[in-house]
């Protein structure tokens, strides 16, 4: 029976169904009952009970307790309780939590704004006033003595691992970043090192920096609000929530020997095989589908990839801006808008990207070697 | 600041609770910090330690108590008590006496700072005065008065101290003369108490109390303990050998004395660990020893992280699966993958020998080591695996240049497919029919390769025969000659010495080899009449260089009728295993040959061609491309010389840094074994081919190690000399040296190993095998079983320890080259080697190093003994005294006592013994050469009482020399004596 539920485990984290499973999961708890099909829009509202603290609280407990009981596993244990492990699986708690909070409350102040009430912050905030002493200093005074106590406990029973004397004879297998970089190395599996470790973290964070410029939207500020930045909150959580801690959750704990992966429960064989060729998109079009040669001029080669990449930028944004979100381009002039979409774009390509993989084994979709120039 | 509860976003009162709840929990958790900091397992064993100490300080203390006379020691204190009370008696005078001499010293003390202080005001002036005087100055005459007031003084004082001395010593002497008895007394029970006052003081270092014992608890307490602890890690550091950490090598800092605190401290050896001594203290760890603690430190040899100070963490090994239980359960023992160098098992420690001793035959003190070393060398593991160490080593195996010559053809495919069925003590390992070749179809294509590799062989082979055989042998003759003349040192015939129930055992592992390791250097010839044809044997044993120049069976310089025998003898010794037992001969697979043949040609071309390659070519053709395809294919030529793979490289891994390899390098399959490297080196000897258990492969890719049929023990042994072969590089200066004499005693000592002398002769503490046979044999004549085992040693080549002292170096290298008989009425001889030159002079000096002798020319002393010498002499000769010719050959007339006292030919002595070595001989046989029969006519203890008396004054070293003189007369003609002078 526990087998069972293993192995249903391992086969559901496999980052093909995890990924899809996480991104129904996301959008059913951001939009429970209001996306969709009326069915679909049926089978998802019981979700929006989430955000009342009670049930969040026990949906926490029960996820913590079934963490507890997966410890009992060989390999669960062998990955979860690794000292250098253990703050990354405090890390799923910690967003979690605080995701929730955050929505939670943003929830509870929609939901007094509805009913005409002054919403939370307005209600605690008094007067206006809050005074340094001892408001802030004495608590910050104590949140010191607890951080400290945790600290230096964590040091005591969590030692630091020391490993082996280097060999540069022997690299260590599985060979990992530390986990900020976790989720980089991930998109390393499906992109050229170039995009993957120059290009989209810049972008990444050149986007992070354009955001107070490109964001318009006044509501929110100071307070937690749902209702009047749907979007924005929803194209933040998913590109840190789904992309960022995902990947590095799937690189902490899903990722073994080889680079392969493992269920959480699967056993770490460093002889494990798995079958992936992957090819490019110019060999699938024109090797397996026309079955010709590859052309030898790299543009007339790459030509369907280009057409491809180029239609995926240069279309959806005036597409887009006559109509779903046309009220955005008119909020954001065409300059804003269309450095958002593009960066929405550039986000969304890492999903696509990674789907494109999993379904038809493509390798790459623009593929220029000879200029080192792969996408 | 004013206090406004009610605007206050958070209720004071509980975060003041929360502020004290956490300030406590932050001074519990600070304790627990400094407690984890500072709580070492290392302390509190050196704490246990100290508690020993105690103990056994205690138990000396009280030993000792016992073994003081307590009546001595009474009386003593009945003395010193009478002369304390005499003493007080006049305690008056004696206060008198104290007060005098206090008096005295006080007036001391007031006129030496008197007198120093004069004094400095003297030289002051006297200064003063000089330079006025050679200025000239006016106030000189002053000055001078000055300093003569002031010289008057200073005498004063100076007489007053001299005279305050001799007040001294007289009221001391006036004390003394009260006290004296007393502090005598007192003196001599120091003396006798001595050792108990010294172990006393002792248990107050090691065990201490009171206020001791405060002050060093605090000297121990943490953030204190930077000072001076008296509990700390101790270390040797080592900068010639350093531990290589792959980027860099840093100094090695052995902490294993932190715990192991009594590893060289003589005294312990009976407590439980860590506080054992180490063992053999003179040979390890002792300061006087070879391996001095302070050079070699611990991990050197046994391994481990040197800079470890916790159980686990230093990678202790567990010696077997008890004591894995045990650390287990005691310390949380768990393998530690993070450290390459894992320590050593206590049962491989020896391993680390090899990389210091090179060089040498057998490495002192390590015999399981040696053992392996000897396996490796007769089984000759370095013809296939490139071994550090064994390069140059003869192939183990015997050529295969000329089989036809030799081999019956019937015999020579059943031995290819299963060697141990037809000779279970054969080196030969077993390729075929092993369990990584069980599928379908297998079976078929072994047969086609082992007919193949004979079909190779015979194609290959010189066309050699030799002539029919020129008389006829007597087959009973010729058992004697092989019992008696010497072929049972190297070779056995266990069919007929060994019970077929004890055979058996062996063969199933349960028993060791019943015959000795030496009687293995040859073949067992219990079936050879099967194997080799009737004229190559008669060839063979008349001279056996001229079949395999390379042989080191040696010539036994038979006649040919006694040759004859022998063959005819060996040839009636069939193959006699009932048909069941016996190997299935291979049949001829014509099917599966072509198909193993398609497989092999379609790896470099495209099946139809090989197909029509193979299709072109005659039937046996096909064999013999199959047999070169599997003797390349399983390295047949590692071990047998092999036309056409003269120079091919063999196809072993090299193993010259295995003990350096990682265990995760190395293949362990399926096996249910521990994932260290030693135990799948064991498994490996054991079972080579175990670990292809399920895998599929085909048949060239499958594993190729044959099976040896090692027992425990041999593996075991060879798997200490693989953990032996490192890639450490030891420092010149820290390797074992050898001088100029140790290179030659191990330069002979290689070739007594490689000749197999042990075979025959008892050398180094090993050997004689060959007494066996030859107490069998007395047997066989008749003697009884206990009778026959005592005599045999005078029946025996002789025990050549000490052969360096006794002969002379030119008559041993002559002997060497060409024996001639010593000892006539043996039947068996020394055979003629064929030593080279170099090789006979590489034994002699060897031979002589040993026993320290000068190499190689001597003076040999030729004064014959005169007028009243040599009548002592030959009185001493005569059957009233020694009688030496009852059992000393005399030339070509024989002793006239028994057989069994019989000893070697007198009159070889003057070209065959050294001249100083008769008359030590004389002195102490016994200790030259243990269980010699030779009388010990002096008492070594007391020779003057036990020489005779009427000769020569009775004086047993003029005697001996005599004697010494005159055996060396012997055999010259002009002596006179009987024989003529031996060549």
């Amino acid at each position: 029976m526990i087998e069972t539920i293993k192995h249903a485990v391992n086969w559901l984290s496999e980052p093909s169904r995890f990924f899809i499973l996480t991104v129904v999961a996301f959008f059913a708890l951001l939009f429970p009952g209001e996306m969709g099909p009326a069915w679909l829009r049926r089978m998802t509202r019981p979700l929006g009970g989430i955000y009342r603290p009670k049930t969040g609280g026990i949906a926490f407990a029960l996820l913590g307790f079934f963490f507890l009981l997966a410890c009992f596993d060989v390999n669960f244990a062998a990955i979860v309780l690794k000292p250098d492990n253990v703050p990354i699986a405090g890390m799923i708690f910690l967003v979690a939590f605080f995701v929730w909070f955050a929505l939670q409350q943003g929830r509870r102040n929609d939901a007094l704004a509805a009913a005409g009430q002054p919403i939370v912050e307005k209600q605690e905030a008094g007067d206006g006033k809050v005074l340094v002493w001892p408001d802030l200093v004495h608590t910050e005074f104590l949140c010191l003595i607890l951080w400290t106590i945790f600290l230096i406990l964590w040091s005591i029973f969590l030692k630091a691992p020391i490993e082996e004397p280097a060999n540069p004879a022997k690299t260590p297998n599985p060979s990992k970043a530390p986990w900020y970089f976790l989720g980089l190395q991930e998109m390393l599996v499906y992109y050229d090192p170039w995009i993957a470790g120059v290009l989209l973290p810049g972008l990444i964070i050149v986007g992070l920096c354009a955001i107070p410029y490109i964001d318009k939207n006044p509501k929110g500020n100071g307070y937690f609000t749902w209702k009047e930045r749907k979007a924005e909150i929803t194209l933040f959580l998913f590109g840190f929530v789904v992309l960022w801690v995902w990947l590095i959750i799937i690189g902490t704990f899903l990722r073994g020997p080889n680079q392969n992966f493992f269920g959480p429960f699967e056993y770490w064989d460093s002889h494990k095989l798995v079958p992936l060729i992957n090819i490019d998109l110019s060999q699938i079009i024109w090797v397996k589908t026309l079955g010709m040669a590859l052309p030898k001029n790299p543009l007339i080669r790459e030509g369907f990839g280009l057409l491809l990449v180029a239609a995926f930028f240069l279309v959806p944004p005036p597409l887009l801006a006559k109509t779903w979100l046309k009220s955005h381009y008119e909020k954001l002039g065409p300059a804003r808008f269309h450095i958002m979409v593009f960066l929405g774009l550039t986000m969304l390509s890492l999903p696509i990207k990674m789907m494109l993989r999993w379904t038809l084994n493509m390798h790459y979709v623009v593929s220029i070697p000879e200029i080192f120039f792969n996408i | 600041m004013p206090k406004r509860t009610d605007e206050y976003l958070r209720s004071m009162k509980s975060l003041n609770a929360i502020f004290a709840a956490s300030s406590v929990g932050l001074l519990l958790t600070l304790g627990a910090m400094v407690y984890d900091d500072y709580h070492r397992g290392w302390k509190g064993y050196q704490q246990g330690f100290q508690r020993l100490e105690a103990e056994k300080t205690r138990a000396q203390i009280q030993t000792e108590e016992q073994k003081i006379d307590q009546a001595a020691l009474q009386a003593l204190k009945d003395q010193l008590a009478e002369a304390q009370k005499a003493a007080e008696q006049h305690v008056k005078d004696l206060d008198e006496a104290r007060a005098k001499l206090r008096a005295v010293e006080v007036a001391n003390y007031r006129d030496d700072l008197s007198y120093r202080t004069i004094k400095s005001t003297y030289d002051a002036r006297k200064f003063d005065y000089e330079e006025a005087l050679h200025k000239g100055a006016a106030n000189a005459a002053a000055i001078q008065k000055d300093v003569e007031g002031l010289g008057k003084q200073l005498e004063d004082r100076r007489v007053r101290l001299l005279v305050h001395e001799k007040e001294k010593t007289d009221a001391q002497a006036a004390i003394n003369a009260l006290t004296g008895r007393a502090d005598e007394a007192g003196r001599k029970i120091d003396a006798l108490t001595a050792g108990i006052t010294r172990l006393d003081k002792k248990l107050d270092k090691v065990a201490p109390s009171g206020v001791m014992k405060v002050a060093i608890d605090m000297l121990n307490a943490p953030l204190m303990d930077f000072v001076a602890p008296t509990l700390r890690i101790q270390q040797v550091v080592l900068d010639r050998v350093p531990i290589d950490i792959n980027f860099a090598k840093v100094p090695r800092a052995d902490r294993c004395q932190t715990c192991h605190l009594a590893a060289d401290r003589a005294g312990f050896e009976e407590d439980a660990q860590p506080f054992a001594t180490h063992p053999k203290l003179n040979v390890f760890l002792g300061g006087s020893s070879p391996h001095p603690i302070d050079k070699f430190g611990c991990t050197p040899c046994h391994r481990g992280r040197d800079r470890a100070v916790d159980f686990q963490y230093a990678v202790h090994t567990p010696d077997s699966a008890e004591q894995r239980k045990e650390w287990e359960e005691k310390h949380d023992w768990e393998r530690d993958h993070y450290w390459e160098h894992p320590m050593l098992a206590q049962s491989a420690t020896e391993a680390a020998c090899m990389k210091c001793h090179a060089d040498v035959v057998a490495v002192p003190q390590a015999p399981h080591l040696n053992r392996g070393i000897e396996v490796v060398d007769r089984y000759g593991c370095y013809g296939c695996h490139k071994m550090r160490g064994f390069e140059n080593r003869p192939k183990v195996a015997p050529t295969l240049a000329r089989p036809l010559a030799k081999l019956l053809p019937e015999w020579t495919a059943r031995w290819i497919k299963n060697p141990k069925a037809f000779r279970p003590s054969t080196r030969m390992p077993r390729f075929f029919g092993l369990a990584n070749n069980q599928e379908p179809g297998d079976a078929e294509r072994e047969d086609a390769e082992v007919l193949g590799v004979l079909a190779y062989l015979t194609s290959k082979s010189e066309k050699v025969a030799y002539p029919p055989l020129p008389g006829r042998g007597d087959a009973r003759r010729g058992l004697r000659l092989v019992r008696t003349v010497g072929c049972m040192g190297c070779h056995a015939i266990e069919r007929d010495e060994v019970k077929p129930e004890v055979l058996q055992a062996r063969s199933r592992g349960e028993t060791p080899d019943p015959i000795a390791w030496e009687r293995r250097f040859g073949p067992d010839l219990s079936r050879i009449g099967s194997k080799a044809r009737p004229e190559w044997i008669y060839q063979w044993i008349r001279n056996p260089r001229q079949y395999n120049p390379d042989t080191r069976m040696p010539n036994l310089r038979l006649t040919e009728q006694e040759a004859l025998d022998v063959t005819a003898y060996l040839v009636s010794l069939k193959d006699d295993s009932a048909a069941g037992e016996q190997t299935v001969p291979p049949k001829p697979q014509p099917e599966a040959r072509d198909r193993a043949l398609l497989a092999y040609l379609s790896q470099r071309m495209p099946p139809p061609d090989a197909q029509a390659k193979i299709d072109a070519m005659s039937q046996s053709d096909r064999d013999v491309l199959l047999g070169e395809r599997t003797i390349s294919r399983y390295g047949c030529f590692g071990c047998h010389l092999i036309p056409g793979f003269e120079k091919t490289p063999p196809i072993g891994t090299d193993l010259s840094e295995e003990g350096s390899k990682p265990a995760d390098l190395l293949l362990f399959g399926f096996e249910p074994i521990e994932h260290t490297a030693p135990a799948w080196f064991l498994q490996k000897l054991k079972d080579p081919r175990s670990f292809d258990a399920g895998h599929q492969a085909p048949f060239y890719d499958r594993l190729r190690m044959p099976h040896f049929g090692f027992n425990e023990e041999q593996a075991s042994a060879v798997t200490l000399v693989l953990q032996g072969l490192t890639k450490e590089k030891m420092p010149k200066e820290t390797m074992r040296l050898l001088s100029a004499r140790d290179e030659a005693i191990e330069a002979g000592r290689r070739l007594v190993r490689d000749y197999n002398c042990q075979g025959c002769h008892s050398l180094d503490g090993r050997g004689g095998a060959v007494r066996e046979a030859i107490a069998q044999n007395l047997v066989a004549d008749g003697r009884s079983e206990e009778e026959a085992q005592s005599i045999a040693p005078s029946f025996s080549p002789p025990i050549l320890d000490g052969e360096g002292d006794k002969v002379q170096p030119d008559w041993l290298f002559s002997f060497l080259r060409n024996p001639t008989p010593i000892r006539p009425w043996l039947e068996v001889r020394m055979p003629t080697f064929g030593f080279s030159d170099e090789e006979a002079d590489r034994l002699v000096h060897h031979f002589a190093a040993r026993e320290q002798r000068v190499f190689p020319f001597q003076t040999m002393p030729q004064a014959p003994p005169q007028g009243a010498e040599m009548q002592a002499a030959l009185r001493m000769f005569g059957p009233d005294y020694f009688n030496c010719w009852n059992c000393h050959q005399q030339g070509a007339r024989k002793p006239s006592g028994p057989p069994e006292g019989w000893a070697p030919d007198l009159t070889l002595a003057y070209r065959r013994l050294n001249a100083d070595w008769i008359e030590r001989w004389l002195a102490n046989p016994q200790k030259m050469m243990p269980g010699t029969k030779m009388p010990t006519f002096y008492d070594p203890e007391d020779p003057a009482g036990s020489a005779p008396p009427d000769v020569l004054g009775g004086d047993p070293h003029r005697q001996m020399k005599a004697l010494g003189a005159y055996v060396f007369t012997l055999g010259l003609k002009r002596s006179g004596s009987a024989g003529p002078a031996q060549p």
